[in-house]
């Protein structure tokens, strides 16, 4: 009976073991990702590839840091808020440790992953009936990955060139390109190809156009004549403006505001803008400025106008003997305009709202008359709620590059060759801003060009770029520019941003510029 | 049961009962067991015998739980530290962890902050691995309760085993890499006669933290003076306010900020437990509570407890035990503003800025106070804040376990275990009306966020036991199966610009821009286990064990680990040598051990082997399209990583028990450690989880205790000490740099690939120049003159790279590290007659700590408040011989003295603190007889009562640096937004019925 009683309970364990290791099946260590979807199958269907085209977009978003493009060149002033780093920046002083300019290069380049692992995969998906589509979609890729070769070589210069996603070991340390000409060589060649593969209009309004690229093109060339001191370009740069000019579609506004607010967004100006919305909050790209501000409105405040912008702007009167329209909307100052209905004299501590209505801080117009603050971009409507939309972000697009530019572009590519034409180009500008007639000549012809790009241009992440390429920064730094600056800037170190810490310490094929180390 | 110098033997069974036949007509019968105290009866023929066994006390008889079964710490084989629980006890602390300080070596401790409820950043033998997790795995009776430490009601304490070593803690698989803690709770007593009634409690006040010198109205408006002129007309940003004292100096106050921001705050804790049992079963059950008001503005934390357990014996063959606990906690959280501590931001108030407004409204700053145009200036009041700000976080948790244990034939049991557990968690965001010139706060207005996360794990344990003696031999053999799960999931969700602040959920009026986000991560193991305990003779002792895991975080190809493990011991004292030699009768108990083994980790995501796609949506005029995009590479082949852990000591014991301890050194490697390589930016960057990381961890442990007694005076002494080193031979790059605010303290720390944690890498300073000749001869070895900006008084900084500059990346050194190389702890209990005295130290030794406070308050530019210091600084006319480096609005751009990377600002961090003093009395029983109460003891207890350090700032115990990221990794040693430790008095009552 006990042997029975005993093999009882044996047999009941082992049964009871078998149940629980029968129970764990092997499905219970697997486990898929509820989060996400997963990447087994894409680049399939036609509609994959424009799904992956379209992440370009909010890609080319993060190629802006405005505080790194618009502090040096003269026209910015820092203001005491501004931070350690960022002074240290403002002197030419940062290192490569500071990483102020690293996310210019860490977002091209992710831009540039992505346009590769588009081109890469794009022939996987079944292209049946849908081949312009297929080019369309090739050419809206090249022009993406082409704005961004265009962006390292100016910026960065000798930079490796990748096309491919990296699969070996080698390719995942690419070493830096021969030389800088075969950067410009990629940009142009990837521009190209966007040039003559994309429409002239888009039904999505916002995608890149013929316009656009042909705009960037023309713009790589030029640079590359300043940059690289190859003067031949200009004449290459002049052939892709005139195409532009040409093309009739695009003209400049009436109203220079236009160009920087909610109101009027892709207009005739805007050959490329990015496009940005509050949509609910569901992960489209939005409007960053929120440096912008003023006393009252806003955040931080890093920059201010300088002394030597509000003389340059105050310079010419228009026909109606008023402040040029563009100093008007770029700049807040005393006998410019109100803002939200408070003159500058009555700023005090910063605009407030009371009651609905947006008001200064000192209303009996003591406030300093002193000095200036940003107006272009403030992105706001008015300063009271509710102005700013969620995160401080707003609707306004970002332009990119517009007809202006192009205009003087333009007459800058063919001042020396043909003055008649720069003097048409340049004369349409000044006509916008309600400037008197006037022609050009000589050297007078190139500094009213670079005298209007300010004018034009001034918070825009130019003016920086300019000044290299025109190899005038070294003078205008001793022109007007702080004795700090003076003490540390170096032509050949500055003329390129360095490479960041985060290639050089994972790339094996890479070294720091010789000037940065 | 043993006939001595025979090889026969038997076991009794589970009532007791047993029956052994023996030839020889006098013998000497040998009865151990488990828990008891082994007996020698001599037996002259007698038929029938009765035996008591009497229960252990602490020492190496002691029983030790090791995985699923029990040894005693005789036979251990491998490293384990047991807690001494009653001291414990007599801490008056929330979290168990901080009880747990300084009571096992190796076991190191140390708090995040000071603030009640705040994180206790716990590791066994250093952290050995970089991504993941380092904590310690707590298991409470068998379950893995989602809480921690923290939500335990530290009275429902029996004991806490902590598992260092492979060899020990193998059975419980990954994460117990990290070592194990073995929390056991009390049970009701089988031999009760009557049910137990215990209550405690302990009521006290904290004391405000005393703070660091500062400046008065009077000398902070003198530093001005000496800055930018008498008048202050030398910089057109000096404050308004200051010309208005310089005026009118009567018609402002005087006000010690830090004072203002901390209160002596109460605590109390109330305790009641019911025990009891009887031949059915046993039960205890009890309820505690206990609240702790914070010394800093706003901080507190209150937790109540309820715990069940019980077992009950079916017949001699069955046993069926669960224990149910629950705890609900609330923690009032310090009002971080613009990710700065209150403190910090107490410090730099100006001393006439007065909290309140004459109506009895907080004030705001504004630029009457402010440093000119630009709001960043501007010095934000923490009250301010703080009546508009509010982030509380509730967490419960409620943990289950059940188990059933049969003995099938003799010496063979199965035990069948499930346990549960379930954490909740909950977190309100609330941020008021900010009110005029306050817009840089960083949350919108009138703005909710709401988090809500339940976490949850569960585990099922079967195993089969199987122990039998054979004369000399013994052997105890485990097998089993277990399946655990765990899961996350999350919710968190907002709007803002209310209607009004009376808002205090989602649905109130007027609430504009909702979102809402959420996720769920889940993960599995499925194990097989093996331990088998062979001893021979008492003297050769053998441990091997073995586990097979499958995670679901790795892919099916590499889903699978295998980690064995084995010990050895031998126990010399046992030895017939030994014995014989005189030396025994000093050394009484001495073992040897060594061990090796294997323990997996798994520190990953839960889903990181598969890759998935980036959802990037884009606006085009009107319209928002999809866009996906498969994102960068992704390592399919990840798997296990391996910490491979050695450790060989020795545990002794003299004088029969009046001394014992044990030495170990361990030696552990983690390999295949998983580290994110990052990729360069320009093959699109992101992170390649790989199996290639190692860190080395070794060091030493000690443990002596010493009891004896004098009198009627009995007393107990018992000290601790561990070491560790840390390297990092393999991170995934030479170099990593935390994340985190910069702008107050940016980048000191750094891990190298061969170095440290918590390395502070920072420019050396050499005191000041003190004249111009000084300046022009200090030059490199190449005759530049390093620092030609410099004027006498500015510091003189070492060009480490003899570059004739002085740069961030050129000049930084290795200072040292703010992890503590040394982790002491001293516990001494005595009895005297009635009285009763504790006294319990911790230190820690060999570390480095950077005061970031007196960065932020010894800068001269900016207007905030000064430390007093800079009034002694040098100046050429009224102060040529001071050694402080001299007074310069321009700082940053000439010398840059106050400069945050330099060494100015590290200081020895060493430290030894007398955490408690207890002293209690024991009422005379025959007091208490008449009223039917069985004892009754009070007590007054001190609690961090002293720190002995050269450490300037408000509390040397830096463990991490709560704004940055809190983790000890990166920000050990780090003291930026470090709330202090509050000293506090209590007085308390035990009263048992």
């Amino acid at each position: 009976m006990k042997k029975y009683l005993i093999s009882y309970k044996i047999a009941a364990v082992i049964l009871l073991l078998n149940i629980f290791s029968a129970s764990c099946k092997k499905d219970f260590l697997e486990r898929k990702n509820p989060n996400d979807i997963t990447a087994g199958s894409f680049f399939e269907t036609p509609e994959q590839v424009q799904q992956a085209v379209n992440t370009l977009y909010p890609a080319m978003t993060s190629v802006r840091m405005l505080f790194e493009q618009n502090a040096r060149g003269g026209d910015a002033t820092l203001t005491s808020g501004a931070f350690d780093v960022q002074i240290a920046f403002f002197n030419f002083q940062s290192t490569p440790e500071s990483g102020d300019t690293d996310p210019l290069w860490e977002n091209i380049y992710g831009m540039i992953y992505r346009a590769n692992t588009v081109l890469a995969n794009m022939d996987r998906a079944d292209w049946a009936g849908e081949e312009d589509l297929k080019n369309s979609l090739t050419a809206e890729t090249h022009f993406f990955r082409g704005v961004g070769y265009f962006y390292l070589a100016h910026m960065f210069g000798q930079v490796p060139i990748v096309t491919k996603p990296a699969e070996t070991e080698e390719e995942f340390n690419p070493a830096k390109a021969a030389s800088p000409d075969e950067v410009y060589d990629q940009a142009i060649a990837d521009l190209t190809i966007a040039k003559n593969g994309l429409p002239i209009e888009q039904e999505d309004v916002g995608r890149a156009t013929k316009g656009a690229a042909t705009g960037f093109l023309g713009k790589t060339y030029l640079y590359r004549a300043g940059y690289l001191g190859q003067d031949n370009n200009k004449a290459l740069a002049a052939a892709e403006f005139k195409e532009v000019i040409d093309m009739g579609i695009y003209g400049l506004v009436d109203n220079y505001e236009d160009n920087f607010t909610a109101v009027n967004e892709n207009n005739e100006e805007s050959l490329f803008e990015i496009q940005f919305s509050y949509n609910g909050g569901i992960g489209t790209p939005q409007q960053d400025r929120v440096f912008n501000s003023i006393p009252g409105i806003g955040f931080e405040i890093f920059l201010r106008p300088s002394e030597w912008l509000m003389e340059e702007m105050g310079k010419e009167k228009t026909i109606g003997n008023e402040f040029d329209p563009r100093f008007l909307q770029t700049v807040y100052f005393h006998g410019g305009l109100p803002l939200f209905g408070v003159p500058y004299d009555q700023l005090g501590d910063g605009i407030s709202c009371e009651e609905g209505t947006s008001v200064g801080g000192a209303p009996d117009g003591s406030s300093s008359t002193e000095g200036g603050w940003w107006r272009k971009y403030l992105n706001v409507n008015y300063s009271c709620e509710p102005a700013i939309s969620e995160d401080r972000g707003s609707e306004n697009n970002e332009r990119i590059l517009r007809y202006a530019d192009i205009l003087l572009m333009y007459a800058e590519s063919v001042a020396d060759t043909d003055p008649a034409a720069a003097n048409a180009a340049l004369t349409e500008v000044r006509d916008r801003a309600n400037l008197p007639v006037q022609s050009f000549a000589g050297d007078a012809l190139m500094e009213e060009i670079r005298h209007q790009r300010v004018l034009e241009f001034t918070y825009e992440n130019t003016h920086y770029f300019d000044l290299i390429r025109w190899n005038l920064l070294e003078q205008e730094l001793m022109d007007h520019g702080t004795d700090a600056q003076l003490e540390n800037f170096e032509s050949v170190k500055h003329k390129y941003f360095p490479i960041p810490e985060s290639e050089i310490n994972n790339n094996t094929n890479l070294e720091q510029n010789d000037p940065w180390k | 049961m043993l006939v001595k110098n025979t090889t026969l033997g038997t076991t009794t069974g589970r009532d007791g009962k047993f029956r052994i036949t023996s030839p020889g007509k006098i013998d000497t019968l040998v009865i151990s067991s488990v828990g008891y105290v082994t007996k020698e009866i001599v037996v002259r023929g007698q038929a029938n015998i009765d035996i008591d066994l009497v229960e252990e006390s602490k020492s190496l008889e002691g029983v030790i739980i090791v995985g699923y079964t029990y040894q005693r710490k005789k036979d251990l084989t491998s490293a384990v530290g047991i807690a001494d629980v009653e001291s414990m006890q007599k801490r008056a602390v929330t979290d168990v962890a901080q009880a747990l300080q300084g009571n096992v070596a190796g076991v190191n401790i140390a708090a995040g902050n000071g603030n009640p409820g705040s994180v206790m950043h716990l590791n066994i033998r250093g952290i050995s691995s970089f991504s993941g997790d380092n904590t310690p795995l707590v298991i409470v009776d068998g379950v893995q309760i989602e809480g921690g430490l923290r939500e335990l009601n530290g009275n429902d304490i029996q004991s806490i085993q902590v598992l260092k070593d492979a060899s020990s803690a193998a059975i419980y698989g990954s994460r117990a890499a990290n070592g194990v803690i073995l929390v056991t709770t009390k049970r009701g007593d089988k031999r009760s006669e009557r049910a137990k009634l215990t209550y405690q409690n302990y009521v006290g006040v904290q004391e405000p933290y005393k703070g660091i010198g500062l400046t008065n109205a009077r000398e902070y408006v003198q530093l001005l003076q000496r800055m930018y002129g008498e008048d202050l007309s030398g910089d057109p940003l000096v404050p308004e306010v200051a010309k208005d004292y310089l005026a009118n100096p009567g018609n402002f106050k005087d006000y010690d900020w830090q004072n203002e921001i901390y209160t002596t705050a109460p605590m109390q804790s109330h305790d009641i437990s019911v025990s009891g049992g009887g031949q059915s079963g046993t039960f205890r059950v009890s309820a505690g509570y206990v609240d702790q008001r914070g010394i800093t503005l706003s901080t507190g934390y209150k937790r109540a407890n309820v715990r069940a357990n019980s077992q009950f014996f079916v017949n001699d063959k069955i046993t069926i035990g669960q224990s149910i606990s629950f705890s609900k906690s609330t923690t009032n959280m310090e009002p971080f503003a613009f990710s700065r501590s209150v403190y910090s931001q107490a410090v730099k108030q100006y001393p006439y800025f007065s909290p309140k407004l004459p109506n009895g409204d907080w004030q705001t700053s504004s630029f009457y106070y402010g440093g000119g145009d630009n709001p960043e200036a501007l010095i934000r009041n923490p009250f301010h804040y703080n009546s508009i700000w509010n982030g509380d976080e509730h967490i419960g948790d409620l943990s289950i376990n059940m188990f059933a244990e049969a003995e099938i034939i003799k010496g063979l049991t199965y035990r069948l275990s499930g346990s549960y557990s379930l954490g909740t968690f909950r977190r309100a965001n609330y941020f008021g009306d900010k009110g005029e010139f306050q817009d840089e706060y960083f949350d919108p207005n009138l703005s909710l966020e709401e988090r809500q996360s339940t976490s949850y794990n569960w585990n099922v344990d079967n195993t089969v036991r199987y122990k039998r003696t054979f004369g000399k031999h013994s052997f105890d053999v485990t097998a089993g199966f277990i399946a655990q799960q765990f899961g996350d999931r999350f919710i968190v969700g907002g709007k803002d610009g209310f209607l009004s602040d009376l808002t205090s959920t989602l649905n109130g009026p007027g609430g504009k821009n909702p979102y809402a986000e959420g996720e769920l991560q889940e993960s599995a193991l499925i194990s097989g286990i093996g331990q088998a305990f062979y001893s021979y003779d008492e003297r050769y002792l053998f441990t091997v064990n073995f586990r097979r895991d499958g995670s679901s975080r790795f892919a099916e190809d590499y889903r699978w680990g295998n980690f064995p493990g084995i010990s050895v011991g031998w126990r010399l004292s046992n030895e017939k040598f030994w014995k014989d030699s005189k030396i025994s009768s000093f050394i009484t108990d001495l073992k040897i051990r060594g061990g090796y083994g294997v323990l997996g980790r798994q520190n990953l995501g839960n889903y990181d082997y598969t890759a998935v796609l980036n959802y990037v949506p884009t606006e085009f005029n009107g319209s928002v399209q999809d866009g996906l995009i498969t994102g960068t590479p992704i390592n399919e082949a990840i798997s296990w990583e391996r910490l491979i852990s050695k450790t060989i000591g020795l545990d002794y014991e003299l004088m029969g028990g009046k001394i014992n301890g044990s030495f170990d050194y361990y030696h552990n490697d983690t390999e295949d450690m998983i580290i994110g390589v990052e990729l360069a930016p320009s093959v699109g960057g992101g992170e390649f989880q790989s199996n290639e990381g190692l860190i080395n961890n070794k060091g030493f442990e000690m443990t002596i205790n010493y009891s004896d007694k004098i009198g009627e005076l009995n007393f107990t002494a018992g000290f601790n000490l561990g070491t560790t080193k840390t390297t990092l031979n393999n991170i995934g790059r030479e170099l990593v740099e935390s994340e985190g605010p910069e702008w107050d303290v940016p980048h000191v720390i750094e891990l190298h690939r061969g170095g440290g944690l918590s390395e502070f890498w920072l420019i050396k300073t050499n005191g000041i120049f003190k004249s111009q000749e000084e300046i022009d001869n200090y030059k490199n070895s190449h005759g530049i003159v390093i620092q030609p900006n410099a004027s006498p008084g500015d510091i003189r900084f070492v060009d480490a790279n003899d570059d004739g500059e002085i740069t961030s990346e050129g000049d930084r050194q290795y200072i040292g590290t703010g992890v503590p190389k040394v982790n002491m702890g001293f516990n001494f209990t005595a009895n005297y007659k009635n009285f009763d005295l504790y006294v319990g130290v911790t230190g820690a030794f060999g570390q480095v700590t950077y005061n970031a406070i007196n960065y932020i308050v010894e800068q001269p530019y900016g207007f905030g408040n000064y430390s007093k210091r800079l009034l002694n600084a040098y100046d050429p006319v009224i102060n040529p011989n001071s050694n402080f480096p001299r007074l310069n609005a321009r700082d940053v751009d000439d010398n840059w003295n106050s400069r945050p990377t330099s060494d100015r600002y590290i200081e020895k961090g060493s430290y030894v603190k007398i955490r408690n003093i207890e002293l209690g009395y024991q009422l005379p029983s025959t007091l208490l007889q008449r009223v039917k109460i069985s004892s009754v003891r009070v007590f007054g207890r001190l609690q961090n009562v002293a720190s002995f350090t050269k450490y300037s700032g408000a509390d040397p115990e830096v463990g991490s640096s709560p704004m940055p990221n809190d983790d000890p990794i990166y920000t050990a040693g780090l003291d930026r937004d470090t709330a202090p430790q509050a000293r506090s008095y209590m007085l308390g009552i035990n009263i048992s019925f």
